[in-house]
């Protein structure tokens, strides 16, 4: 065994499945996000594009918070993880737990959140985790698709009317704020880093700046600056709107314990 | 454990043959083996069948199904040799991942045949950073070009002015498939031109993917209306020639 497998499998089984359960966790979120706009989006071919978008986010969380249940070893499955942790126990960054807002802040959330994806799974497909790896050999092919959604509706939202413009200028303002927290690194991930099963996200940066910028200014748009910087998704510390998120997103699961159909 | 009798009743082959006749649940006129889904049988130490499937598109609602499916069929296989004992199972395998480079000749006759385009192109998608050329249509110069890893880079002259995302592979492959005049460039620069007689209202993608045939009509004067269709496979195109609209299977 190479020294780079045998340290991928001495590494702590609880801590891949921490980082599976953030990386899970990032993409059912925003996928319940998406998933809201189901019957109210402003035309319908965007109404079928979003809800693809939430159908393959949800693809990628059931595969990671399955794989995270399995490493835990407490017989937890994805539905288990999905519908009966509570907000603290959620690792999600903030960015993917805004509220949609119009479609401009929308776009502005996959533009920042699509492209970071498209970063991440290209440098996880290098994992030592085979599983890690698989996954992100698919995904990274997949997000393809969701980074050009976002920035041909970025160039024609900044590039279109006064209004659109305003609007989308305003999006992105909005949520600069909580793309900082996409890059920092937690405990969790700098200890797998070590070992080749996660990412270094302070690495995505410089990649994911110069493609948002240079979308942004193709979108005659006027990059944000830094102001304040939230975190404490990844620690489990959400906004209040997170509540009534899960609410919606559990019910059903925790009113009719154990049902089938 | 099994008698040997039993277990020299096992025909893998056969299996595998009946698991890959398995119809698609979402797209019936394809078989399982069409798609590449099947990777193999085998005969596990406990004594179970254990078929090998592979998931097409990560969030596919159909991969339940297809793996009840394939169970069916197999134990069906099994009790119709006498071997109704022996367990079957599905194991699902993401690796290598699967692409549209899978679908058999066979199958992407079968899905022209029933109105769906078959993707074209190499898919060939290394996993690599992806590239961006950002332009003004019309402007020719006033593009920029990310490479991959965000290296600013001055865009080279005669590059045409339409801005393009997506694998760098995918680009390369179908730029190098086709001859500059080829109907999809042409259609790619009609989308790109404001006086284009039927404007979509949708922003077009500008992803440069191969051309892909209306099953109609059989041109290859087509548009792409929206990168996502009814099933996370599909994109949906319509046809300049004959005005059909149609589904197209996205190349992966």
């Amino acid at each position: 065994m190479s020294e780079a497998s045998s340290s991928a499998a001495s590494a702590s089984s609880a801590l891949v499945a921490e980082y599976a359960l953030q990386l899970g966790d990032d993409a059912l979120i925003l996928s319940h996000r998406l998933s809201e706009w189901c019957a109210h989006s402003p035309e319908l071919e965007e109404d079928v594009a979003l809800a693809n978008l939430a159908l393959d986010l949800l693809g990628q969380a059931r595969t990671l918070l399955t794989y995270a249940g399995s490493l835990e070893g407490a017989g937890r499955s994805e539905d288990d993880l999905a519908f009966l942790r509570t907000e603290r126990e959620f690792r999600n960054v903030l960015l993917v737990e805004q509220p949609n807002g119009d479609f401009a802040v929308t776009i502005a959330r996959q533009l920042y959140f699509a492209t970071y994806q498209s970063e991440l799974y290209a440098a996880l497909c290098e994992s030592t985790d085979p599983e890690l790896a698989a996954l992100a050999a698919k995904a990274v092919k997949e997000v393809a698709y969701h980074r050009d959604h976002a920035v041909q509706w970025t160039l024609r939202l900044g590039d279109g009317t006064a209004e659109s413009h305003r609007r989308m200028q305003a999006a992105l303002e909005q949520l600069w704020p909580y793309t900082a927290e996409l890059f920092l690194a937690d405990a969790v991930a700098s200890e797998l880093v070590a070992s080749g099963v996660a990412v270094d996200p302070r690495t995505l940066r410089p990649a994911w700046e110069a493609s948002v910028a240079g979308v942004i200014e193709a979108a005659t748009l006027t990059m944000p600056a830094d102001v304040w910087q939230p975190r404490g998704g990844r620690a489990g510390k959400h906004g209040e709107g997170f509540g009534l998120l899960l609410g919606e997103m559990q019910a059903l699961h925790r009113q009719y314990p154990g049902a089938r159909w | 454990m099994m008698a040997v009798d039993e277990r020299a009743a096992v025909d893998l082959s056969a299996l595998e043959a009946a698991a890959s006749a398995v119809p698609d649940p979402e797209l019936p006129v394809v078989t399982l083996g069409d798609l590449g889904i099947v990777r193999g049988v085998s005969l596990a130490d406990d004594g179970a069948v254990e078929v090998r499937i592979t998931p097409t598109f990560v969030g596919c609602p159909a991969t339940e199904a297809i793996a009840a499916d394939v169970r069916t069929t197999v134990a069906a296989h099994l009790r119709e040799s006498g071997a109704a004992d022996v367990p079957v199972r599905t194991r699902t395998e993401m690796s290598p991942p699967w692409t549209t480079d899978w679908i058999s000749e066979a199958g992407r006759r079968k899905l022209a045949d029933h109105g769906i385009a078959p993707p074209t192109g190499s898919a060939r998608h290394t996993g690599g950073p992806v590239a961006v050329t950002l332009g003004r249509p019309g402007s020719g110069a006033g593009g920029f070009d990310l490479a991959p890893g965000g290296v600013q880079q001055p865009e080279h002259a005669g590059v045409g002015a339409s801005a393009s995302v997506g694998a760098a592979d995918a680009v390369s492959a179908s730029a190098a498939d086709r001859a500059p005049g080829s109907a999809d460039s042409a259609g790619a620069s009609a989308q790109n031109n404001p006086s284009s007689p039927s404007p979509s209202p949708h922003p077009p993608t500008q992803l440069k993917r191969a051309a892909q045939v209306c099953p109609r009509c059989g041109s290859a004067d087509t548009r792409e209306l929206s990168a996502f269709g009814s099933t996370p496979c599909q994109s949906l195109r319509a046809c300049r020639a004959c005005g059909e609209p149609f589904g197209a299977i996205k190349s992966l």
